[in-house]
């Protein structure tokens, strides 16, 4: 598998890779191809661009880019602004491991996901979840799956801050927090 | 032996500290490192039960004994994304 076109300087300008595995081939067990896959912690916003652009493959027929971002209004109360934290060295463990495991279940070319650090305002994104595959259906579900597994096992948090001055760090109740297994 | 442990998120700020240092048994499982924190904070106890513990950016199991030269971590449920 040839090297895929790694994005160029000016779409790197402004980032701050604290903990990153760029580009390096890895072969999953199953599968006979190898993939590529770049993970990434950042403190500045994120260049989703460029995070597209680096699964691009003449080999790939869809490309699938999901951006999560801050949201106003939830459940009635209104968020002024997001602050993430992290455990940085395990969340770049872990996000490769699930990158890992997805190219195990799919035919992956190659995968990208970017999460930022610190405070995200409304509407700016806080993850990057990218995808390249030969075929739609592959690029849509493996994305998805990615991004909840990063949801279950992925030592990040936020913390809210409502309008009206209250601040709090979301543990959720619900939901399946993988950890604990 | 003492154990640094890493802390994150609401945990972080109930102790008021990045890491908390404790005294353990040689060998002191996960569990036993879970039951200790709980005892240093009984207002964060909840939240503690409902916390994995990670040994070496791994998540570890109760029964798991805790190397002496580990990097441990309290990872309460998460919320990337």
């Amino acid at each position: 598998m040839g090297q895929l076109a790694s994005p160029d300087s000016r779409s790197d300008a402004g980032q701050d890779h604290f903990a990153a595995s760029n580009f390096r081939p890895v072969t999953p067990t199953v599968m006979s191809v190898s993939f590529q896959r770049s993970i990434q912690l950042v403190d500045n916003p994120i260049d989703t661009g460029a995070v597209l652009q680096s699964v691009s493959s003449v080999a790939a027929g869809a490309n699938v880019l999901f951006l999560g971002t801050t949201r106003q209004f939830t459940q009635g109360q209104e968020t002024l602004r997001l602050d993430y934290d992290g455990y940085r060295e395990m969340a770049v463990v872990q996000l490769e491991k699930l990158a890992d495991e997805a190219a195990q279940q799919w035919p992956i070319i190659a995968c990208c996901i970017v999460h930022r650090l610190g405070t995200v305002e409304l509407g700016e994104a806080s993850v990057a979840v990218a995808v390249s595959t030969a075929h739609r259906a592959d690029s849509f579900e493996s994305a998805a799956w990615m991004l909840n597994q990063l949801k279950q096992r992925v030592p990040i948090w936020k913390r809210e801050h409502y309008a009206g001055g209250v601040t709090e760090w979301q543990h959720p109740e619900e939901g399946e927090f993988l950890g604990n297994e | 032996m003492k154990l640094k442990v890493m802390l994150f998120a609401e945990i972080r700020q109930t102790f008021g500290q990045r890491e908390i240092e404790i005294d353990c048994q040689q060998a002191a499982t996960v569990a036993a490192l879970r039951n200790q924190l709980k005892l240093l904070a009984p207002d964060a106890a909840a939240l503690i039960e409902r916390s994995a513990i990670a040994i070496n950016h791994a998540f570890a199991t109760p029964d798991q004994s805790i190397p002496a030269d580990a990097e441990i971590a309290l990872i309460p449920p998460v919320s990337g994304g």
